[in-house]
């Protein structure tokens, strides 16, 4: 254990003490940090343990976050059950657009996650009736024992915690490692016996009910939810995150999700001009990582790895 | 039968921005395999350059037509730019750092947009030539609807000439085929995919040149434009000049006539279609299956 | 070879929170410290003319104000905040300027959606919040004691528009909309045509139509409009020069008389330039019109001499927004919020664009707006509003009954 068991003692000690340690205003953004983290740690699974680039993971993270908003305001139901059934809503518009999505591959499959998620944003925007269109869902509050920011920050650090636990047994399981070899050569793992199509659709379901419960824990963090959860711009931010992070490494999307949110954080609070600079950095970022922040040549590594350990 | 020729007339003109918008993007795609999503920001680059143009040169009845030329080649030297300095050094890698590269870009063009020309709202007027009306039908029409839908089946010509009769458009079909065997057959294969670049951003500078003196100019222009432009590219088929065409003028004509037939899902229209094409032939109308 | 790149990102992570620790910056202390008023508005994205507008005329006054000294020998520090055009941007901002900047008074953009979003934190965090957006559920479903807003709304706007119309032009009877696809654009176009039914039993409503947003091309609803052959054309859009530069070789002006009752109008004029369309109507704030009176005279003067240019509507809502602000604290005496608050309620004063109260039942002001009519101008190579009629909002607003009866109902 030793070298990764110390960091992650440190690293949980520190997330633990932090609402006494820092100003308010850190663990707002640690929140933020938190939700984005899972959002793209369930993005991976797609898109770094099973090849699957999707630009539409937005939408489920929007069918959480509504599924909270509507429960909350138009039924009045309390936080446990909202918060139980966002991820399963999630999960299942997963299961509707993942079966046509899983069918395509490469640009295909990007495109059409993309289509299907822009469908859900059309929809959220236009159905004023139900989601209040442009205006969203205003008002969601936390249940009053964890209301306080410094509560509701202990039950988001839980719950994604739990999440990522569950997501690292899934990877480093025999479902995890038929992903990467999906990943690696489809044809052959079809050859092997692997039923390929099955696989993707399932971890595509699973990601989303990931995606679902971030955006539940979004909704209530926000007090609002707005159509815009489900546009393109949103479901580019797991992946920008995913990216710099590095796709081969399990903590690659914390990582990422770390740098992004600070810089996008810290250039908004202040220039006027963050476009220019968070695009700077962007292109820098991709030209002096170009395999993402942890990334360097990975592929190599866990290759080699893998063949250290089958030999022993 | 007035109405519809008349819906039908009136989104054409959209419909030919969007083919030169989705040709150089398919374009851009179909060789060097990068989704460009900056494209949309080369147009929004096209467009305020030929404004700019507009002020700067002297007032004579060719200003329009000098800024017209001069517009895209603007463009299409900063996607040279673009394309050698950055995108370059992201081929080896992954597809994936390309999408971020482009993403970066957007966000960098965007806001150089708004720090050299500010949040305001610009309107470029018509050249004097095309201000006015023609009669269609008994409707008046734009005079420089005639100019969009000649040009632009115009250049989808060029384009096609380009690439089936000349000895370049040859050697880029090839390396989109196989640019191993390209490059191992001696082409200069980055002089390759840098020139087609130049050719999808001067493609795109056009378009937002053209659509200049019709559109409002405002630094959020090109939000719109990739989105319509990647359907388009994806309803038509990756890699047909045609089936960019066609699916431009699809998706044009769905919307002008969805807001009549269909008010409550105009908005989703464009992206229905591109599912609806995804689901049952992804190749698109007029696209090759990939083996 | 990971452990070490672990290494490597974490360095990178602790070096960057760092940097932002230190520009964070230590806590303000003392007495005479400046009065902190946050402004979060819309400076890009899709409404950033818009939020930029607000945030110059705010500016113009906060730095006059700071050149003679402030107020209550304080100044006034002014924090800007980006918003993008995105409710959850804003919620953000808001979040940060309340927790993080401690200000105790927001001005805040144009858009709905922002400021409703906004007005739930306000309310929570016991925060003034001075909005510019239209939507009157902002003040009236959704009004609390702590929002607050200067300028008109989309019922006094849309009201306006069909009192002038029903007076004006009589004899049109067929109507087609035109409206942008948000909540604005809804919310002017309904409001419009139920005061329309009211005070013109036997108007006809051809058609309706929505472009979404940021719509570049207008070509399709025009024809769609000129088909279906109106006599009028009510629009409620967030800018207008796309539609009068598209519509002009149509034929549209001649065949259809426009009509806007929303603010706006006579800053899209300056950008149609030569396009401006002859004699149809606009709502807004013409300079001309401001210039009749001695404090709309040095407004536009001022505002002029700073930014080189005349004055359109957004830079007037920032300006008054923060005039009432101030205006409020001196009476109040003290930088105290809630007592800043008592002391907004019911207050009166002289502004550039007449004598406005805000009405201590709704917290909503009750400013008018001009209707005039278009006009080319060469000497300008502009458009501009002639003719304008001023619309008092006082007798467009809901009554203090009619407010009370949507907040039951809104519970």
């Amino acid at each position: 254990m030793g070298w990764r068991g110390l960091i992650l003692t440190l690293l949980g000690g520190a997330l633990l003490a932090l609402p006494f340690v820092l100003p308010l205003f850190y663990v707002l953004l640690s929140m933020e940090i938190i939700i984005l983290s899972l959002f793209s740690l369930s993005l991976n699974l797609l898109v770094g343990y099973t090849g699957m680039v999707s630009f539409g993971h937005a939408a489920y993270f929007a069918l959480g976050a509504y599924t909270v908003g509507l429960l909350v305001k138009e039924v009045g139901v309390a936080m446990p059950w909202a918060f139980l059934a966002a991820p399963v809503v999630a999960a299942l518009g997963a299961a509707v657009f993942g079966f046509f999505c899983v069918r395509r591959t490469h640009a295909y499959f990007v495109m059409l996650t993309l289509a299907f998620s822009q469908i859900l944003w059309a929809i959220t925007h236009k159905w004023y009736g139900l989601t209040g269109g442009d205006n969203g869902i205003i008002g969601i509050w936390p249940a009053r024992w964890i209301a306080a920011p410094e509560h509701y920050y202990y039950f988001v650090l839980a719950v994604a915690g739990a999440c990522t636990l569950v997501l690292w047994r899934l990877v480093e399981s025999p479902f995890g490692y038929t992903l990467q070899a999906i990943r690696e050569n489809p044809q052959r793992a079809e050859f092997i016996g692997v039923p390929v199509r099955r696989y993707q659709f399932i971890v595509f379901v699973i990601a989303g009910f990931f995606a679902g419960v971030a955006g539940a824990l979004f909704a209530y963090f926000n007090g609002s939810v707005f159509p815009e959860f489900a546009f393109w711009i949103k479901s580019a931010e797991p992946l920008v995150a995913v990216i710099i992070g590095g796709t081969y490494y399990f903590w690659g999307p914390v990582a990422g999700s770390v740098v992004f949110k600070l810089l996008d954080t810290l250039i908004t609070r202040y220039t006027e001009h963050w476009q220019i600079v968070l695009g700077a950095l962007i292109l820098l970022i991709v030209l002096v990582f170009p395999t993402g922040v942890t990334g360097f040549d990975l592929q190599k590594v866990w290759w080699r790895r893998r063949w250290n350990r089958s030999r022993s | 039968m007035e109405l519809f020729l008349l819906q039908f007339f009136s989104g054409l003109s959209k419909a030919m921005f969007l083919f030169l918008l989705a040709a150089g993007l398919s374009l851009i795609f179909g060789v060097t395999r990068v989704i460009n999503l900056a494209h949309g920001s080369l147009y929004m680059v096209g467009a305020y350059a030929l404004f700019s143009l507009s002020r700067v040169l002297p007032s004579t009845p060719f200003q329009f037509w000098i800024a017209l030329l001069i517009a895209p080649v603007v463009v299409a030297a900063l996607g040279g730019l673009i394309e050698v300095t950055l995108l370059r050094r992201v081929y080896r890698s992954e597809e994936l750092y390309t999408v971020l590269l482009t993403v970066g870009l957007i966000f960098l063009l965007d806001g150089l947009v708004r720090l050299f020309w500010g949040v305001q709202h610009f309107n470029v007027p018509r050249p004097e030539a095309l201000a006015g009306s023609i009669h269609v039908l008994g409707q008046a029409f734009p005079t420089y609807f005639l100019l969009t839908l000649t040009l632009a089946p115009a250049v989808g010509l060029g384009l096609w000439a380009l690439f089936y009769k000349t000895r370049w458009g040859v050697l880029v079909r090839a390396a989109a085929t196989n640019r191993e065997m390209v490059s191992a057959l001696g082409v200069d294969v980055p002089m390759l995919y840098t020139s087609t670049f130049v050719l999808g951003s001067w493609l795109a500078g056009l378009g937002g040149a053209l659509a200049a003196p019709m559109v409002t100019l405002e630094p959020t222009m090109d939000a719109a434009a990739i989105i319509e432009a990647l359907a388009v590219v994806v309803v038509g088929g990756l890699g047909s000049f045609a089936g960019s065409l066609l699916a431009a003028v699809l998706v044009s004509e769905m919307e002008s006539f969805g807001i009549l037939v269909f008010p409550a899902i105009s908005l989703a229209i464009i992206f229905i279609l591109m599912a609806i094409v995804l689901i049952v032939r992804p190749w698109g109308l007029l696209g090759r299956p990939e083996r | 070879m990971a452990q070490k790149k672990a290494l490597l990102l974490g360095s990178l992570a602790t070096v960057l929170f760092s940097v932002f620790s230190l520009l964070a910056g230590p806590p303000e202390a003392a007495a005479q410290a400046p009065i902190k008023v946050a402004y979060i508005g819309e400076l890009t994205g899709t409404l950033g003319r818009h939020g930029t507008g607000v945030l110059r005329g705010t500016q113009l006054f906060v730095d006059d104000l700071n050149a003679k000294g402030g107020v209550l020998g304080r100044k006034i520090e002014l924090l800007v905040k980006d918003d993008k055009t995105t409710p959850a941007e804003s919620v953000k901002q808001m979040r940060d300027a309340v927790l993080t900047d401690k200000v105790d008074f927001v001005i805040q953009g144009v858009s709905s959606a922002s400021c409703l979003a906004d007005s739930s934190i306000a309310q929570q965090q016991k925060v003034l919040l001075i909005g510019n957006c239209m939507t009157e559920a902002f003040t009236v479903d959704k009004g609390h004691r702590y929002v607050f807003r200067v300028h008109i709304n989309t019922m006094s706007q849309a009201r306006a528009g069909a009192r002038f119309l029903s007076k004006n032009l009589p004899d049109k009877t067929k109507y087609f909309t035109l409206g942008h696809d948000f909540e604005f654009g809804h919310r002017m176009v309904d409001t419009f045509l139920a005061e329309m039914r009211k005070l013109k039993p036997d108007i006809q409503v051809v058609g309706q139509v929505w472009p979404k947003l940021g719509e570049s091309d207008y070509s399709p609803y025009i024809t769609a409009i000129l088909q279906a052959r109106p006599e009028v054309l009510y629009t409620a859009l967030a800018e207008y020069t796309g539609l009068h530069k598209q519509g002009k070789p149509f034929g549209l002006h001649e065949r259809v008389l426009t009509v806007t009752s929303a603010w706006g109008g006579e800053g899209d004029l300056v950008v149609l330039g030569r396009d401006t369309p002859e004699s149809h109507y606009h709502g807004g704030y013409p300079p001309r019109a401001l210039e009749q009176s001695p404090r709309g005279r040095e407004f536009v003067s001022a505002y002029k001499a700073r930014f080189g240019e005349d004055p359109w509507s957004a830079n007037l809502f920032g300006y008054q927004s923060a005039l009432f602000l101030i205006e409020a604290i001196k009476k109040a005496g003290t930088a105290d919020r809630e007592k800043v608050i008592d002391a907004l309620e019911g207050l009166s004063l002289d502004t550039p664009m007449g004598k406005v109260t805000i009405r201590p039942f709704d917290h909503q002001g009750n400013a008018g707006i001009w209707i005039g009519k278009t006009r080319f101008d060469p000497s300008l190579g502009y458009g501009v509003l002639v003719d304008s009629q001023f619309v008092w909002a006082e007798d467009l607003l809901l009554t203090e009954e009619e407010v009370k009866k949507v907040r039951q109902a809104a519970r």
